[in-house]
C-alpha cells in the first residue's frame, strides 16, 4: 500500500508548535545552564506562552483545517471554538507561571521540569479542542496527561505528593484504556475515526456504536471528574504540590471538556437524546456527590476539589444542553472563562496562606484571617461568592447563562427542567462550604502567621483574576457574544453540527 | 481661528490650582517659608491667568465665529434614557459668558497676584489660594454653563467658597470671645440658603413648564409658548406662560437678592468684609456678587415675556399690579438708595466699600429689572475694576496701618504696656488721616477708583451709571421714574460717602501714631492697583455712547470691518431684544447708546456738588481726633446706621426659617411619623407580625425544614464520604461499575 503524505499546514498549528517547541528548548538548554542559574525557564516558558497567545489572537476568525488525508476529512481544525479554548488554555498556563514563581521557591520546588512539563501539557490541552479525530483526541489526551502524572509527583520525597501520582496514573491509565476501547468500537461501527465520516456512521452503527459512545463517555468523564469517575480528585488534588493542583483543575477540566463537547456535538448528534439524558444524569450525580461531600470536608484543597467535581457537574449541564440550544454550547464556554479566573483565583490565596508544602491548609487555618490580612481575606471571599454563583461575579453570570440554556434545550429535546432544579438547589448548599470559610476570615479569631506573599508576580496574577471575575461579574453581556462567536462555523454551531 | 475645543481648559487649570495647593502647598510651605509662598502664590496665579488667556481666545474664536454661540459639550451629566432626558454637562460660549469669563478672570488674575503680596506669612497661605482657585473653578461654572442646573452649581459652589473664605480666619477671636469671622461665614451661608432655595424653586418652575433646563430650549419654547398664546399645566392647573414666567422672576428675584445683597437679604455682605480683603475684593465685590445680575441678564427673554404679559394684561401675570421685571427694578433702586445711605454712617473703611456695593448691585439689578440688559452688563464689568481698585486699596490701606502700628511698638519699648492696653482697629477710619503723604501710589489709584465709583466724568463709572440712569429717564411710565429718581438719589449719595471716605483717610493730618508710621505697600500689591486704576479710568470706552447719528454710522462701518469698542454690538448676539405684536414675536433691531445730554448733566452736577459738599463743607476741619463724633452723628441721617433691617431679618425671617425646619424636622418627621407613626403603628404591627413567623411559623415549620435538611445533607454527606476509601481499587471499581451502567444504559435504552 502506498503511503500517501496528507496536506500540512504548520501555519495552523504554529500556537502549539510554539509552546512545544518553547518546552523543549527548556529541556534542552538544562544541560547547558548550571544548575545554581535559576529563573531563566520562568521567563523563557512566559515569552513561549505569550508569543502563542499572540499567535493565537490573530487566528480569531479564521476556520481552517490541516492535515487531510487524501479523500479524507482534516485531523485537525482551526475554528473560534478552537482559537478560544486556546485562549483560555494560554492564559491558564500563563497565570499559573506567574504563582508559580514564589511558591516553588518557597517550597523548594523551583526546578526547570516543572515549566517544561507544564508546557508540554499545555500543548496537548491546546490539541484536544483542535482535533477532529478520535485518534488524534486520544494522543492529545495522553499528552495532557503524562506531565499531569509526572507533575502530581513533583514533591517526590513526600509521600503524599508520590501517592498523588501514583494514583493518578493508575486511574488515568485504567480511563485511557476505556476511552481507547471506544475509540475502536466507533470505528468498528463506522468504520473511521474522523468525527465527520463518524456522523453520518454512527445512525447505522447499532450497539456497537452506542457502546463506543458510552465508553469516549467515561474516558472524558474520569478526566473532567465527572461522578462515578471522579474519586481519584480529592486525594490527587490533596497530595499534589498546590500549584499543580490550581493547574490541573483548570486545565485538565477544560481541557476534557473541550474534547467531550466538540466529538459529541460534530460526532454524535445523531444518537443525541440518548447521550444528552446520559450525561444529565451524571451531571446531577455529580452535583450532588461534589456539593455535598465538600460540606464535610476539613481541608481546603479537599474542599476545593469537590468544589471542582461540583463545577464540574455545572458545566456538564451545558454540555447536555448543547444538544438541543444554540446557547447551550456557548454557556459552556463562558462558564469555563469564569470558573479559570475564580479558581485559579481561588488556589493563589491558598498558596498564600500555605507556608510550607502541605501546611496551613485546614479550614481552621483561615480563622481570624480579615483581621490580619484584610485584603487577602476580601479577594478570597470575593472568589468564594463567585464559586457559589452570587452577583456580581463572573461564577453568577456562568450559572445564570447555563441555566438559561437548560431551559432554553428542554423545549426542543428531554427535559433538563429537573437538572435545573438539582442545580439551583445544589448551588445553595455549595453556599454552606464557601461562605463557611467567608465566616471563619471574618466572624472568628484565630493566630498563626502568613507568608509575606508580596511577589509582584503573584499581585498581577491576582488582580487580573479579580478584575476579570468582576468584569465578567459587571458586563457578562460583552463576553457572551464573545463565546456565541466562539462557537459558530461558517454560521453552524460546531463544524459537522 | 477657532479655539472652543478649548473651553474644557478654563474649568481644568483653576482646578489643577486647587489639587496643587491643596496637596503640593502645605509641603512647599513648611519646607521653606519664603520660595514655597512664591510657588503656592504664583502657581495659583498663574492658573487664572491661563484661564484668562483661555477666556481671550475664546473672545477671538468668537469674533471670527461671527458672534454665533457655541455650546462646548464637555459629557452627559444625568441621561434618564426612558425619557428621553439628558442633561449635559456643557460650556456655552457666546458673548454674555465671554464677557463674564473675561472679567472673572481677568480681574481675578490681578487679585490673585496681588495676595500673594497680602497673605504673605499667613499661616494658611497655601489653604488661601486653594480657597480661590476653588471660587474661580465654581465662578466660571457658574458664567459657563449651558444649563440653569450648572449654572445653580457654580452658585452653590461660589457660596461654598464665599463662606470658606469669610471664615478664613476662623480662630480670630474678639474680645468678648466670640468667634466673629466664623459666625460671618455662617450668617452668610444661612442668608444665601434662603435665596437659594427660591432659585431650587424657579429651576423646578421652569423644568415643570418647558421640560427642559438647557437656557436655549427654556427660552426657545417659552417664546414659542407665548407667541401661540399656548397654556402650561401646572398644579393640574392650566396657567399662561406669563404667569408662569412672573413667578420665576420673583423667583429669580429673590434668589439674586441674597446671592446679589439686595433688600432684604443684603445684611451678610458687611459682615462678610471679616475676610481678608483679596476675598472682599474679588467675591464680595467683583465677581460672586454679580452672580445674581448675570442670571437676569442671562434671563432676559424670560423677564421680557414677564414684562409683555403685564403689559398685555394677561391673567395672573403680575404681583400687586407690578410685573416681575418691575419689582425687580424698583428693589434693585430702593437697594440703592438705602445701602448709599447706610454707607454714610460708617467708620471702618471696608464697611464703608460694602455698603457702596450693595448700592452699585441695586443699580445693576434695577437695570437689568428695566430691561437695561447692556447697561447692567457694562456697569457690572466697570464696577469690577474700579470696585476692585477701591477694596485692594483700602488692603493697601489697612496694610500700611498695621505697618505703621508695628513700627510704634518696636520704637516705643516704654509704652508697650500702654499700647497692648489700647485697642487698635487698623480699618478704622477714624484713626487715620493724612495718609496721601505717607501712601502717594494708593492715594493716587484711591482717588481714580473714587471718582469712577462717584461718576466724574470721564471714569468708567460715569459712562456705565449713566447708560442706566439714561434708560430710566428716556423710557416713559411711573415705574420708570420712581426709578431714575431714586438712582439719582443713590448716585448722590456714591459721591458723598466717597468724598467723605478719602477725606478721612487721605487728608487732614493723621490722627493716630500708626497712622503716622504708616508706609506704601510693596510693589507686588502696588502694580495690580495701577492696572486696574488704568481700567478704572478706561473702561467706558467699552460702551461709548453715541452723541449723533453719524457717528454711530461711522462705528457701524467700523464694526463691520471687525473694530468694536462698543459692548453693546459686542452682546447684543446674546440678548434678544423683541415685542409681541399682532404678527407674533418681533425681534425688535438693536438701538445704540445714545448719549442723553441732560442727564449726563445733571448727575455730573450732583456727584461734584456731593463731593465738595462731603470734603469742603462737612468734613473740611472735622475730624480733628480719633474718638470725635462725626459731624452728621445726631442728624436724621445717622438713624441708617441702627436701621432694624439686620435685626428684623435676623429675629423674624431667620426664626421662621428655623423654626419651620426644625418643625418639620422635630414635630412632623420626629415626633409624629417617627415617633408615632413608625413606633406605634408600623413598628408594632411588623414585630407582632414577626414575632408570630419567627416564633410559630419559622421554629417549627421553616427552621424544623432548613435543620432538617442540613442534617440530613451533613448525613448524605458523611455517608457518601466513607466511600472515598483512599485504595486506588476502590476507586477504578467505581469507575469500572460506572461504566458497565453507562453501557447498559446506552445500548438498551434506545
Amino acid at each position: 500500500m502506498e503511503f500517501q503524505v496528507p496536506a500540512i499546514n504548520l501555519a495552523l498549528l504554529s500556537p502549539v508548535l510554539i509552546v512545544m517547541v518553547t518546552g523543549a528548548l527548556i529541556m534542552l538548554l538544562e544541560f547547558f545552564i548550571p544548575e545554581t542559574r535559576k529563573g531563566w525557564y520562568t521567563w523563557l516558558s512566559l515569552v513561549g506562552i505569550v508569543l502563542a497567545f499572540a499567535q493565537t489572537a490573530t487566528m480569531w476568525g479564521s476556520e481552517a483545517g490541516t492535515f487531510t488525508p487524501v479523500g479524507g476529512q482534516p485531523m485537525v481544525l482551526l475554528d473560534n471554538y478552537a482559537t478560544f479554548l486556546n485562549l483560555i488554555f494560554l492564559i491558564t498556563g500563563a497565570l499559573t507561571i506567574l504563582l508559580a514563581i514564589s511558591y516553588l521557591r518557597r517550597t523548594g520546588l523551583d526546578r526547570a521540569e516543572f515549566y517544561m512539563l507544564l508546557l508540554f501539557s499545555l500543548s496537548g490541552m491546546m490539541l484536544m479542542g483542535m482535533a477532529n479525530d478520535l485518534i488524534l483526541v486520544f494522543l492529545a489526551l495522553e499528552i495532557l496527561s503524562i506531565p499531569l502524572y509526572i507533575m502530581a509527583g513533583l514533591a517526590w520525597p513526600r509521600g503524599e505528593s508520590e501517592e498523588s501520582a501514583m494514583k493518578y496514573f493508575l486511574l488515568g491509565a485504567f480511563s485511557s484504556g476505556i476511552f481507547v476501547f471506544g475509540i475502536a468500537l466507533t470505528y468498528g461501527a463506522t468504520g473511521s475515526t474522523a468525527l465527520p465520516q463518524v456522523l453520518t456512521g454512527i445512525a447505522n452503527g447499532g450497539a456497537l456504536g452506542l457502546a463506543g459512545a458510552a465508553f469516549l463517555l467515561v474516558g472524558l468523564g474520569f478526566k473532567v471528574a465527572a461522578a462515578p469517575f471522579h474519586m481519584w480528585t480529592p486525594d490527587v488534588y490533596e497530595g499534589a504540590p498546590t500549584i499543580v493542583t490550581a493547574f490541573m483543575s483548570v486545565g485538565a477540566k477544560v481541557g476534557g471538556f473541550a474534547a467531550m463537547l466538540r466529538i459529541f456535538l460534530a460526532a454524535l448528534p445523531e444518537i443525541g437524546d440518548t447521550w444528552v439524558t446520559a450525561v444529565a444524569v451524571l451531571s446531577a450525580l455529580t452535583l450532588i456527590i461534589g456539593n455535598v461531600v465538600a460540606i464535610t470536608q476539613s481541608n481546603i484543597k479537599r474542599m476545593l476539589a469537590y468544589s471542582s467535581i461540583a463545577h464540574a457537574g455545572y458545566i456538564m449541564i451545558a454540555v447536555a444542553a448543547s444538544a438541543n440550544s444554540e446557547r447551550g454550547l456557548s454557556a459552556a464556554l463562558f462558564y469555563m472563562f469564569a470558573y479559570l479566573f475564580t479558581t485559579l483565583g481561588a488556589f493563589a490565596i491558598v498558596m498564600a496562606r500555605e507556608h510550607q508544602l502541605g501546611e496551613g491548609l485546614q479550614l481552621n487555618d483561615y480563622k481570624g484571617l480579615a483581621r490580619r490580612h484584610p485584603l487577602l481575606a476580601l479577594v478570597m471571599a470575593y472568589f468564594m461568592l463567585s464559586l457559589t454563583g452570587v452577583p456580581p461575579t463572573g461564577g453568577f453570570s456562568g450559572k445564570f447563562y447555563l441555566f438559561r440554556a437548560a431551559i432554553e434545550a428542554s423545549s426542543a429535546g428531554p427535559d433538563l427542567l429537573w437538572l435545573v432544579l438539582i442545580g439551583v438547589v445544589t448551588s445553595v448548599i455549595s453556599g454552606y462550604y464557601y461562605l463557611r470559610l467567608v465566616y471563619l476570615m471574618y466572624m472568628t479569631d484565630g493566630d498563626g502567621t502568613l507568608v509575606e506573599e508580596r511577589h509582584p508576580a503573584v499581585v498581577t496574577a491576582v488582580a487580573v483574576t479579580v478584575a476579570f471575575t468582576l468584569l465578567l461579574g459587571f458586563m457578562p453581556g460583552t463576553w457572551f457574544d464573545v463565546t456565541r462567536q466562539a462557537v459558530l462555523w461558517g454560521g453552524r454551531l460546531l463544524a459537522g453540527g | 481661528m477657532n479655539a472652543f475645543g478649548l473651553a474644557p481648559l478654563l474649568l481644568i487649570f483653576p482646578a489643577i490650582g486647587v489639587l496643587f495647593n491643596t496637596f503640593a502647598g502645605p509641603r512647599l510651605i513648611r519646607a521653606e517659608r519664603k520660595t514655597g509662598e512664591m510657588y503656592a502664590g504664583w502657581f495659583a496665579s498663574l492658573m487664572a491667568i491661563l484661564a484668562f488667556l483661555v477666556a481671550v481666545m475664546l473672545y477671538f474664536s468668537l469674533r471670527a465665529h461671527d458672534y454665533h454661540a457655541e455650546t462646548v459639550r464637555l459629557f452627559d451629566w444625568i441621561v434618564v434614557p426612558s425619557a428621553g432626558f439628558t442633561i449635559p454637562w456643557a460650556i456655552q460660549v457666546d458673548t454674555l459668558s465671554v464677557t463674564m469669563m473675561l472679567v472673572v478672570t481677568g480681574v481675578g488674575s490681578l487679585i490673585h497676584i496681588y495676595a500673594i503680596g497680602y497673605m504673605h506669612g499667613d499661616p494658611g497661605f497655601h489653604r488661601f489660594f486653594a480657597y480661590l482657585n476653588l471660587f474661580l473653578f465654581f465662578m466660571l461654572i457658574l458664567v459657563s454653563g449651558s444649563t440653569y442646573l450648572m449654572l445653580f452649581v457654580g452658585w452653590e459652589g461660589v457660596g461654598l467658597c464665599s463662606y470658606l473664605l469669610i471664615g478664613f480666619w476662623f480662630d480670630r477671636v474678639n474680645e468678648q470671645g466670640k468667634v466673629m469671622n466664623a459666625d460671618a461665614g455662617r450668617k452668610a451661608f444661612v442668608v444665601n440658603r434662603v435665596g437659594d432655595f427660591a432659585m431650587v424653586l424657579a429651576m423646578i418652575l421652569l423644568f415643570w413648564a418647558f421640560g427642559s433646563l438647557d437656557f436655549g430650549a427654556v427660552f426657545g419654547s417659552a417664546v414659542d409658548l407665548f407667541a401661540h398664546g399656548e397654556m402650561v399645566t401646572l398644579f393640574g392647573m392650566e396657567m399662561t406662560v406669563g404667569a408662569v414666567l412672573t413667578a420665576v422672576t420673583i423667583l429669580f428675584l429673590l434668589g439674586a437678592a441674597g446671592k446679589s445683597a439686595q433688600i432684604p437679604f443684603y445684611v451678610w455682605l458687611p459682615d462678610a468684609m471679616a475676610g481678608p480683603t483679596p476675598v472682599s475684593a474679588l467675591i464680595h465685590a467683583a465677581t460672586m456678587v454679580t452672580a445674581g445680575v448675570y442670571l437676569m441678564v442671562r434671563s432676559n427673554v424670560l423677564l421680557e415675556i414677564a414684562r409683555q404679559s403685564t403689559l398685555d394684561g394677561v391673567a395672573g401675570a403680575s404681583l400687586l399690579g407690578l410685573s416681575g421685571p418691575d419689582w425687580i427694578a424698583l428693589t434693585g433702586a430702593a437697594t440703592a438708595v438705602l445701602a448709599g445711605l447706610i454707607a454714610f454712617t460708617q467708620f471702618d473703611i471696608k464697611k464703608v466699600l460694602a455698603y457702596s456695593t450693595i448700592s452699585q448691585l441695586g443699580f445693576m439689578v434695577a437695570a437689568a429689572g428695566m430691561g437695561a440688559y447692556v447697561a447692567a452688563m457694562f456697569h457690572l464689568i466697570t464696577h469690577a475694576f474700579f470696585k476692585a481698585l477701591l477694596f485692594l486699596g483700602s488692603g493697601s490701606v489697612i496694610h500700611g496701618m498695621e505697618h505703621g502700628h508695628h513700627h510704634v511698638h518696636e520704637h516705643d519699648h516704654e509704652h508697650d504696656a500702654h499700647h497692648k492696653a489700647e485697642k487698635f482697629d487698623p480699618q478704622d477710619m477714624r484713626t487715620m488721616g493724612g495718609l496721601r503723604h505717607k501712601m502717594p501710589i494708593t492715594f493716587a489709584v484711591y482717588m481714580v477708583g473714587t471718582l469712577a465709583l462717584a461718576g466724574i466724568f470721564p471714569f468708567a463709572g460715569f459712562w456705565s451709571k449713566d447708560e442706566i440712569l439714561a434708560h430710566a429717564s428716556t423710557n416713559h411710565g411711573s415705574i420708570f421714574t420712581a426709578v431714575y429718581i431714586l438712582l439719582t438719589v443713590a448716585a448722590f449719595c456714591t459721591a458723598f460717602y466717597m468724598g467723605r471716605q478719602i477725606k478721612m483717610i487721605f487728608f487732614g493730618s493723621p490722627r493716630h501714631e500708626a497712622a503716622e508710621q504708616a508706609s506704601e505697600s510693596a510693589p507686588i500689591m502696588t502694580y495690580p492697583l495701577i492696572i486696574l486704576a488704568a481700567l478704572s479710568l478706561l473702561g467706558g470706552l467699552l460702551n461709548f455712547p453715541f452723541f449723533t447719528e453719524s457717528a454711530y454710522k461711522a462705528a457701524k462701518a467700523a464694526h463691520s470691518f471687525g473694530i468694536n469698542l462698543g459692548l453693546e454690538h459686542w452682546l447684543e448676539h446674546s440678548i434678544t431684544a423683541f415685542a409681541l405684536t399682532e404678527e407674533g414675536i418681533v425681534h425688535m433691531p438693536h438701538t445704540p447708546t445714545w448719549m442723553q445730554v441732560d442727564v449726563a448733566l445733571i448727575s455730573t452736577i450732583l456727584a461734584l456738588a456731593a463731593l465738595a459738599l462731603a470734603v469742603g463743607v462737612v468734613y473740611r476741619k472735622r475730624p480733628q481726633t480719633a474718638t470725635e463724633r462725626d459731624p452728621l452723628q445726631g442728624t436724621p441721617i445717622w438713624w441708617f446706621a441702627i436701621l432694624p433691617f439686620e435685626w428684623f431679618y435676623m429675629h423674624t425671617v431667620v426664626p421662621a426659617f428655623k423654626w419651620s425646619a426644625r418643625w418639620l424636622a422635630e414635630v412632623l418627621d420626629g415626633a409624629f411619623w417617627h415617633d408615632f407613626v413608625h413606633d406605634n403603628i408600623i413598628r408594632d404591627l411588623f414585630v407582632g407580625f414577626a414575632k408570630f413567623s419567627a416564633n410559630v411559623l419559622d421554629a417549627n415549620g421553616v427552621d424544623g425544614l432548613v435543620n432538617g435538611s442540613g442534617r440530613l445533607t451533613h448525613a448524605v454527606g458523611a455517608v457518601l464520604r466513607k466511600t472515598q476509601t483512599g485504595y486506588a481499587r476502590n476507586y477504578a471499581l467505581g469507575v469500572f461499575l460506572g461504566t458497565v451502567i453507562l453501557l447498559a444504559y446506552f445500548i438498551f435504552a434506545s
